[in-house]
């Protein structure tokens, strides 16, 4: 009877070229299961990213009769609701014309929304701002920084803040100032908190019954196209680890099924299955520990290099696969190559 | 020991016939008999069954005048049973240190605590360079390590199946000295096709013609 100290001596002796070789291949496979999850993690989050910008956590109330508008006060106080981020409304257009330098005739069209409503498509904007569309910049129009003048060529609007770039055109495309909250709207935004964002049809109905406004998302989900959730579900779906833990499984069996002879060996000295499947469990572990380690700084590195910082819970679950695999395929491996043990020893013997 | 095999029948799956019926076989303790036939005679055969490496289709294996199976091979081989193989079958990557002790080592012995004489016996055997990987010795070097391994664990039967096979003859000769020296300590059966071997053990049994206990043919 084995040691424990001596079978796992024993186990560490018997790591050989043929385990650095099953080694290198286990470290790839690992770094394929661990880099798939990071990949179908990056891809679901970075959806999720776009989604948002492109405005998936907004809802808009629009007015059931054109001609009876919205009351600004009502949509302006949803933004103090629990699960609203941001909640506002465009007042009207600006009738008296703005424009660029004194003496021009060519108007700078200009937006009037309630305060908060930036926000609902700019996070980032400070409350009360002036701020530019992106599309007037890009055309010369008028820069941040500049004055704007009315028609007696005083300065009268002074935008601080350029918008980039918003999902809705009218922020894009107009200089956006901020009126009054009760004022009557045409249109009411709200955006929602990523937790609460099915409820956003309930507030917006619950404040504009169904009478008086429309409710949609602002944008529609497109049917057959996976969300980023199912994206994900799907990916790991695929279970990733399992394949990965069958691949190792497989490949450590192929490398015992090429040592059955020296497998034969020790049953010779009276070593029994229970001890050949511990020795051959040592020496896996001995082999996949460093494989799994260099997976991890591989794929960390790769990960680094390709995106930067990576949330900690996509590392997490990376992690986690990689680690079922390894201890999975360690297992399977093992248990097989206790029954490989089997049989005529004599025979075993002469399959070298 | 004695060892005793009884009405022993071995068919090998896909055979034609059986390599072994109702097959006799007395060693007396502390003798040495060679096993001699031509190839197929079930030389090899009846040593596994002997050395409870195969379990036999029907027939008893009794050692001592003890009932014995494979069930208690793990009890028995590499300690009061110990095999010098037809091909050697060492580890091939390990050294012939590693080799020696691994029998002792096997069965619940510290490394440390054998390496000492399995140092000694390899010596005794004529190899000097105990680290040196098996896979590098010749043949006669690993038949030696063989040799040596059975030895540690100062076995009361130790069972040799074509030890000189592959040798030249001097060396094979000496490699069959080493073995048949053992009979004043252990019983000894050893299967070979060469006749100078087999006329250096006590007794030759031919395989392949049954014989009863008492009844083997001894050679001169």
């Amino acid at each position: 009877m084995w040691r424990p100290e001596e079978l796992v001596d024993e186990a560490r002796r018997n790591v050989g070229p043929a385990h650095m070789a099953f080694g290198f291949l286990a470290t790839l496979i690992l770094l394929g299961v661990m880099g798939y999850c990071l990949v179908a993690a990056q891809q679901a989050l970075h959806q999720e990213a776009d989604r948002r910008a492109a405005g998936s956590l907004i809802w808009i109330a629009t007015p059931v009769d054109p001609a009876l508008p919205l009351d600004g006060s009502t949509c302006t106080n949803l933004g103090s609701w629990p699960g609203v981020a941001a909640a506002g409304g465009v007042a009207s257009r600006t009738s008296e014309p703005i424009y660029a330098y004194p003496g021009s005739r060519t108007p700078v069209p200009v937006a009037s929304l309630t305060p908060g409503a930036l926000r609902v498509f700019v996070p980032e904007a400070p409350a009360g701002t002036v701020a530019l569309g992106g599309d007037l910049f890009a055309l010369g129009t008028a820069a941040p920084g500049q004055w704007l003048y009315d028609s007696q060529d005083r300065p009268v609007l002074h935008p601080t803040m350029l918008v980039s770039s918003s999902p809705l055109g009218l922020i894009n495309s107009t200089v956006i100032t901020t009126t009054l909250a009760d004022t009557d709207i045409s249109t009411c935004w709200i955006r929602m908190e990523p937790g609460a964002v099915n409820s956003g049809n309930d507030v917006l109905s619950f404040a504009f019954p169904s009478d008086e406004a429309f409710v949609t998302p602002f944008l529609e989900n497109p049917t057959g196209v996976l969300t980023p959730a199912q994206q994900w579900r799907a990916a790991i779906g695929a279970h990733p680890w399992l394949i990965g833990a069958a691949v190792i499984a497989a490949s450590a069996i192929l490398l015992a099924w090429t040592r059955r002879a020296e497998t034969a060996v020790y049953r010779t000295f009276g070593t029994t299955r229970t001890a050949l499947t511990a020795m051959t469990a040592v020496e896996l572990a001995t082999t996949l520990i460093p494989s799994l380690t260099a997976a991890v700084i591989g794929v960390s590195l790769l990960a680094a290099a390709r995106w930067g910082a990576v949330p900690k819970e996509v590392v997490l679950l990376a992690l986690a696969q990689g680690l079922a695999a390894t201890i999975t395929g360690l297992a399977i491996a093992a248990g097989v190559s206790g029954t490989l043990a089997r049989g005529d020893i004599t025979q075993a013997l002469r399959d070298r | 020991m004695s060892v005793e095999l009884r009405n022993v029948t071995v068919h090998y799956p896909g055979a034609a016939s059986p390599v072994l019926e109702g097959y006799n076989l007395h060693v007396p303790t502390r003798t040495s008999t060679a096993l001699m036939g031509p190839s197929g005679a079930g030389k090899s055969t009846a040593l596994a069954v002997a050395g409870l490496l195969r379990r036999p289709d029907a027939g008893e294996v009794l050692i001592n005048d003890r009932l014995r199976t494979v069930t208690d091979a793990p009890r028995l081989l590499g300690g009061e049973i110990a095999w010098v193989l037809q091909s050697v079958n060492l580890l091939p990557r390990r050294s012939a240190l590693d080799n020696v002790v691994l029998p002792a080592v096997a069965r619940g012995s510290r490394r440390r605590d054998v390496e000492q004489r399995a140092v000694e016996l390899l010596a005794d055997v004529g190899i000097s360079d105990a680290d040196q990987p098996a896979r590098t010795l010749s043949g006669g070097q690993a038949q030696r390590v063989g040799v040596a391994r059975a030895l540690l664990g100062v076995p009361s039967v130790l069972i040799a199946d074509e030890p000189t096979a592959n040798l030249d003859l001097t060396t094979g000769r000496e490699i069959a000295e080493l073995i048949l020296d053992l009979a004043d300590t252990a019983t000894v059966l050893i299967a070979t096709h060469d006749p100078r071997v087999a006329a250096m053990a006590d007794r030759t049994v031919e395989v392949g013609k049954p014989v009863t206990t008492g009844e083997s043919r001894v050679a001169s």
